[in-house]
């Protein structure tokens, strides 16, 4: 067996958290005083939001911490069914401990909830706060109506810094017995943008093939893990070579697994990426979301996807 | 176009042919009921043979209000209840009675029409009125508690000479002539089933005023065959009226067919302008497939019929002089290994977002794009990896 870095360097309190000092020294506050109001972590993804609530979790309720921890991820399974079915049924029943008497919540990615389950989710805020405490996390607190946010003690987690994420891999590196150059550690930084989460899977992946780390090992695994795939297809139809374009996006989604809707998600983007004028790209994205629309609906993507690609093509004089 | 089935489709019970002793035990049922042995009829047998036209004949002769389920319906617990069970208990708006029609029982299946053979069964014992119940096999095991409730009549298929002797009606009530070799031949391939006799006299005669052996022969019925002709009308031909004819006789579904329209559109079209006409129309032709799905309104199928292959047709402004060897469609096989390598993944997701702490969506991102790497390159890595995330007991 082979531990997934993320997890088996994980901190697992508060004070091995690095780099969001600001932020651990309040939550251990918090824990110290056993008590806490609901609870919004916002920031983006891997600077530490997870780590902490489940840090949080540990240090509250010690050894048999699961019992009173529930974790959730909202984007898997978002809507209100959820909020009213296995938060309610969680929030309903009192904590078995004498000394402490709440449980939490965890609610991860919490920015994907629909907005009803978020009205559903600030009824519960309310009327169990005696035995239930809220951790939210999202990426933007925008996304979170503004009474939940309201109810919340909210806290901005900033991306790591450089020398942090150099420390934390530097480390792994020991641990594992193996070596990085520093050319590899800054193309390892710029491509994982302060998630250290992004950072230890690419390392992992690199160190899966070399005892020594160097730049052309990161990009080798970077340009595997991030294909340029669906920007050629872009680029092939827009310059109108439909048939070149077809024949990469069947064997693109074929090879990856991917869903029409997931397709079409990473075509806007990169043609909003595109270096064309501002009127032709505008048309480009009104047929992305025209074709996105019919998917929804429940077209077959494989022929509506080709028909996008021909529109694009078309659109070259 | 009227379809000649419909136009003669049986009136009266004594109109069904080939099964008259069966028409009249449902006469008997339906006129004794509620004073009948079991409160139910189960007729089974293949398909053109007079189950549902019996039904309806029946319904017609006796001025019952035919309330019906059928399989472009959805059949579950909930909706057999929401449809049938009312009308089962409630008196007819205009008073007369009624006769409840499930046509094609044993075509309920799958998720979607869950707990639907039950609700039948729940209908059956509290119906007010008559209820007919067809399906191609009586026999399925899904059926066995239903036969209980049910006098089993069976329709064998339709004897030869039955089937000649209706088709010369036909045609001689269209001033079609025809040679009594071509009627044998028509009759002898359909095998029993008369819907298919008529269609395919129907489709024979179209445009002819004689029908002869000759003509019955060259047609081929070969599925394969009818496709690829279809292909070549389609990106050869402009004649729309004879592709939409042809497609009558093609057997694939209408999604599959345009799937063959699409894998086969670059090989016979090359110009931009005629390539996005053609996935314009193909498109469009598959959004009112979708609303279908969505609406169960089964109209919209003429509009996907016309708009994926007239529309296909249209978009050449030469036909291509080669011939070109029509492709099975890649995609149909794509779809599949697509299927299954989606399936698998999920599974593997819900397990790791426990281990991980991290969404589906997030992973997909973040950790399996980097795994299928490791995988690549060092599959011992990745399997161990694995074990980690699914941790064999």
């Amino acid at each position: 067996m082979i531990e997934v870095w993320t997890e088996k360097y994980r901190p697992q309190s508060l004070e091995e958290i690095q780099g969001q000092s600001n932020i651990t020294n309040r939550l251990r506050a918090f824990v110290k005083s056993q008590n806490f109001p609901h609870l919004l972590f916002a920031g983006p993804a891997g600077v530490g939001k997870t780590t902490a609530a489940l840090a949080i979790a540990r240090e509250l309720f010690g050894e048999h911490w699961r019992d009173s921890f529930l974790e959730l991820n909202a984007s898997d399974s978002r809507g209100i069914d959820v909020v009213r079915n296995d938060v309610k049924e969680f929030s309903k029943t009192k904590s078995i401990r004498e000394d402490i008497p709440f449980k939490i919540i965890f609610l991860d990615e919490a920015d994907a909830l629909t907005k009803e389950a978020q009205d559903a989710l600030r009824r519960i805020m309310e009327d169990y706060v005696r035995t239930v405490r809220f951790i939210m996390s999202c990426n933007y607190s925008s996304k979170i109506i503004t009474p939940i946010q309201s109810r919340c003690a909210i806290f901005r987690f900033e991306p790591l810094p450089k020398d942090i994420v150099r420390g934390i891999l530097i480390k792994i590196a020991e641990t594992e017995h193996f070596e990085i150059d520093e050319d590899a550690f800054e193309l390892l930084y710029d491509a994982s943008e302060g998630d250290m989460r992004k950072a230890e899977n690419l390392l992992q992946a690199c160190a899966s093939i070399t005892k020594k780390v160097t730049r052309s090992a990161v990009s080798e695994v970077v340009s595997f893990a991030e294909p340029k795939e669906i920007e050629l297809i872009v680029k092939s139809a827009i310059s109108g070579n439909f048939i070149k374009a077809k024949e990469r996006l069947n064997e693109t989604i074929v090879r990856h697994g991917l869903s029409g809707l997931d397709v079409i998600k990473q075509i806007q983007k990169e043609a909003w990426k595109l270096d064309i004028d501002e009127r032709h790209k505008l048309e480009l994205i009104r047929l992305c979301g025209e074709f996105e629309f019919r998917m929804v609906e429940g077209s077959n993507e494989f022929v509506q996807l080709a028909a996008l690609l021909a529109e694009f093509a078309k659109l070259k004089k | 176009m009227e379809y000649w089935t419909h136009k003669y489709t049986p009136k009266k019970a004594t109109d069904v042919i080939g099964q008259f002793e069966n028409l009249k035990k449902m006469y008997i049922f339906v006129s004794q009921f509620p004073r009948v042995r079991k409160r139910a009829i189960l007729m089974h047998g293949g398909s053109g043979v007079g189950k549902t036209s019996g039904a309806y004949a029946l319904a017609n002769e006796l001025n019952l209000e035919l309330v019906e389920l059928n399989a472009s319906d959805l059949r579950n617990e909930q909706a057999v209840i929401d449809v049938l069970g009312s009308a089962a208990k409630q008196a007819s708006l205009f008073g007369n009675k009624k006769l409840i029609l499930v046509d094609e029982i044993d075509g309920m299946y799958g998720v979607k029409d869950r707990g639907g053979v039950g609700a039948v069964i729940d209908v059956i014992k509290e119906s007010k009125y008559p209820i007919i119940i067809t399906a191609n096999n009586a026999f399925q095991s899904k059926l066995k508690t239903l036969r209980k409730y049910c006098d089993l009549i069976e329709f064998k298929p339709i004897p030869d000479m039955m089937i000649i002797s209706r088709l010369k009606q036909i045609c001689e009530a269209e001033g079609i002539a025809y040679d009594e070799a071509a009627l044998r031949k028509l009759a002898g391939s359909a095998d029993g089933d008369l819907r298919s006799a008529i269609n395919d006299l129907q489709i024979m005669s179209e445009g002819r005023s004689k029908l002869t052996l000759e003509d019955i022969k060259l047609w081929g019925r070969e599925r394969e065959e009818n496709i690829m002709n279809l292909l070549k009308l389609v990106y050869k031909s402009f004649d729309a009226d004879l592709v939409l004819t042809t497609s009558n006789y093609v057997s694939d579904d209408i999604s599959n067919l345009l799937l063959w329209l699409d894998e086969n559109l670059e090989n016979e079209y090359s110009k931009k302008d005629e390539i996005s006409y053609a996935y314009n129309m193909l498109a469009e032709a598959d959004r009112f497939l979708a609303r279908i799905r969505l609406r169960q309104h089964w109209r919209f199928l003429i509009y996907a019929r016309i708009l994926s292959l007239v529309g296909v047709q249209q978009a050449k402004n030469t036909p291509n002089p080669k011939f070109v060897s029509y492709k099975y469609p890649g995609v149909l096989l794509s779809i599949f290994q697509r299927a299954a390598k989606r399936k698998k993944m999920q599974v593997i997701s819900e397990l790791a977002t426990q281990k991980l702490h991290s969404s589906v969506d997030r992973l997909t991102k973040d950790f399996w794009p980097y795994f299928d790497f490791i995988q690549q390159r060092n599959p011992e890595y990745a399997e161990g990896l694995l074990e980690y995330i699914e941790p064999v007991d």
